[in-house]
């Protein structure tokens, strides 16, 4: 068995991976932000959202001292990837025009302002508390 | 290519009878990639993140060009959020400083 056995398919498949990142970058994102036109009356609809997508992969192949045995050789990798899409606006198209409608995250919104409801107060008691020690 | 990139797409155009629309969104991206080889080992990964946001719809009509800017509420209430969050602290902070300064002080000494 030659040197280079283990090693070139690790090295073709983490080059592979790279062009897939290539690919993925340079994709038109635009089309998955915008949805699909969607008539509604006399008007057309777009559905608007935000998208973040995030992936990682990580691969390796070891191979022991004596390379002319196969009993020390490992391959190993892994990978992940998260995409998630959250609705922003409706963009309405009619005939006079294109008018925008956001869409408001109710649940979102009332955790960020319950958190900093929360820190509001802690920020307040500790204040109050260091006036009148 | 590894680092951070941002760059403006435009969607297909969308043809209604004289007029035209064009979607617009900014993609941020960050991507990090990297290989070792040795002569008896190989390892490599890579990571990438990518944001894309709708920036405008624009509307194209008989050599004219209209902008509707797309705005992301939820963002921009979480932004404002945690700058209160962050300029609270301080301000409460500044505040029970001169406050105890101004206790240690006699009514003489206080000068405005």
């Amino acid at each position: 068995m030659s040197e280079e056995q283990p090693i070139r398919p690790v090295a073709q498949a983490v080059n592979h991976f790279f062009a897939t990142f290539e690919r993925a970058q340079n994709k038109a994102v635009v089309t998955s932000v915008y949805g699909e036109p969607i008539p509604y009356g006399s008007a057309i609809v777009i559905p608007v959202a935000s998208v973040s997508q995030m992936f990682g992969v990580g691969l390796g192949v070891g191979a022991g001292p004596d390379a002319e045995s196969a009993v020390d050789e490992g391959v190993g990798g892994g990978g992940s990837g998260r995409v998630t899409a959250r609705p922003v606006a409706m963009a309405e198209i009619t005939a006079e025009g294109v008018d925008v409608h956001p869409i408001i995250d109710e649940n979102r919104a009332l955790v960020a302002s319950l958190l900093f409801a929360g820190w509001a107060v802690f920020w307040a008691a500790r204040t109050l508390i260091k006036l009148f020690k | 290519m590894n680092g951070f990139r941002r760059e403006i797409q435009h969607g297909p155009p969308l043809q209604l009878g004289d007029r035209e629309i064009v979607t617009e969104a900014e993609v941020w991206s960050l991507q990090a990639k990297q290989m070792a080889l040795t002569d008896h080992n190989a390892a490599g990964g890579g990571a990438l993140l990518m944001w894309a946001r709708p920036t405008a719809v624009i509307e194209r009509r008989a050599g004219t060009e209209r902008r509707t800017s797309v705005t992301d509420v939820n963002l921009q209430l979480e932004i404002a959020l945690l700058i209160a969050a962050i300029v609270l602290p301080l301000v409460l902070t500044i505040f029970t400083t001169w406050s105890h300064y101004r206790s240690s002080k006699s009514p003489d000494e206080l000068v405005f």
